[in-house]
């Protein structure tokens, strides 16, 4: 099946890209952060908003709009002790630690995120997107630009709706590439979501003939 | 409200409708999108739409709620057919944010922008009164309807709850 196809020549791809992420998110946070099924795979639009631990789950979300020869949408998903660990493992200073980093109040509602904290995310988000991108644009011999990172932290349904809507997908179903990322000791858990733009999706068609009811 | 309701999960470019009164209808993590609700106070009747862009693009879907332009009147059909009458209906709406800022960015992005302006525009073409709204702002929202009563309950992150 044509469809199947498309999902067949690019998974290798996809799956590279996420493992190259786990070594750079590996690497910033000084110990081994492994990728948990890296996939390729189609999924309805609708489901995309429950992926990250349930749609009311407060999350810290660090987005990226992908620009340069294919558009696409880069969203890391961290839970609030993920993140809060994982700026602290950045920034150098110890949990619970009485200092300007763990002076935030991540517990209570929605934060009021660290400015240095917010920015250790950003970063993350930068390396682990680029991390893919590279990846990406190496095997398929396009131009793909970051933008900068966007950081959120809100309800993970209500953002990964919004990076949804954002692309402006007419069909139901459309390529997704994720996976979970865990440490050993589960002290870092997160989501990274991939979602190629219509024209990635169109592209992605051109270099697969045939395959046509791939939505976008 | 908790207590013995049967929560049902209307998602992304969803419409459902209901008149049992143990039914809460709830649309979670509402960012950008839209939630819509109507409730006819008299059957005790009400629907709620999940809508996630303003315009169809003219692809081919079977979302009848994704399009603002199309969930409207879509809602209203099939609350009409679910036996309410259209001039008792209450509409409430909540939703719209604009999750991520975008310094300098591009106002034709924002989609939870030009979502509301398209609802302003369709609920105006079709003389619907919108009873109650939560709109923009940048922060998600989870909608409940309450079907046995109207109330529709918005709460946020923050865990800041209200009803109206």
């Amino acid at each position: 099946m044509k469809k199947a196809d498309l999902i067949k020549d690019y998974e290798g791809l996809a799956r590279a890209g996420l493992e190259n992420v786990a070594a750079a998110f590996s690497q910033m946070a000084g110990e081994e952060i492994a990728a948990v099924a890296p996939e390729l795979r189609m999924v309805p639009l609708a489901e995309i908003p429950t992926l990250a631990g349930g749609p009311e789950s407060v999350v810290t979300a660090i987005y990226l709009a992908v620009s340069g020869d294919l558009s696409g949408h880069i969203t890391l998903v961290l839970d609030m002790d993920s993140a809060a660990r994982l700026a602290w493992l950045l920034l150098g200073v110890g949990e619970g630690v009485t200092d300007q980093a763990s002076d935030t109040t991540v517990s209570k509602g929605v934060p009021d995120m660290d400015p240095m904290m917010r920015s250790a995310l950003e970063e993350v988000g930068n390396v682990v997107g680029s991390a893919f991108l590279n990846t990406v644009a190496d095997g398929l011999r396009v131009s793909l630009r970051p933008s900068i990172p966007y950081l959120v932290v809100d309800m993970a349904g209500a953002v990964l709706s919004t990076v949804v809507s954002r692309a402006e997908y007419g069909s139901e179903r459309i390529p997704l590439a994720d996976a979970a990322f865990s440490s050993r000791q589960d002290s870092i858990k997160g989501f990274l979501f991939i979602l190629p733009g219509s024209d990635a999706i169109r592209y992605l068609k051109t270099l697969t003939p045939g395959a046509d009811d791939l939505g976008g | 409200m908790e207590d013995n309701v049967n929560l049902v999960s209307v998602g992304l470019g969803e419409i459902k409708v209901s008149d049992d009164p143990g039914t809460v209808l709830v649309a979670y993590g509402l960012g950008s999108c839209l939630g819509l609700t109507a409730y006819d106070p008299v059957v005790r009747i009400g629907g709620l739409a999940h809508m996630v862009l303003p315009y169809p693009n003219g692809t081919a879907h079977s979302s009848p709620g994704r399009y603002v332009a199309e969930a409207v009147p879509a809602l209203l059909n099939a609350m009409g057919e679910s036996g309410s009458l259209g001039r008792r209906l209450q509409f409430k709406v909540a939703g719209g944010a604009q999750m991520f800022t975008f310094d300098g960015g591009n106002e034709s992005l924002e989609i939870g922008r030009r979502n509301i302006e398209a609802l302003r525009e369709i609920t105006s073409d079709l003389g619907m009164r919108i009873n109650a709204s939560d709109l923009g702002g940048n922060c998600g929202r989870t909608m409940k309807l309450q079907i046995a009563t109207g109330l529709v309950i918005v709460s946020t992150a923050g865990s800041s709850e209200q009803s109206f």
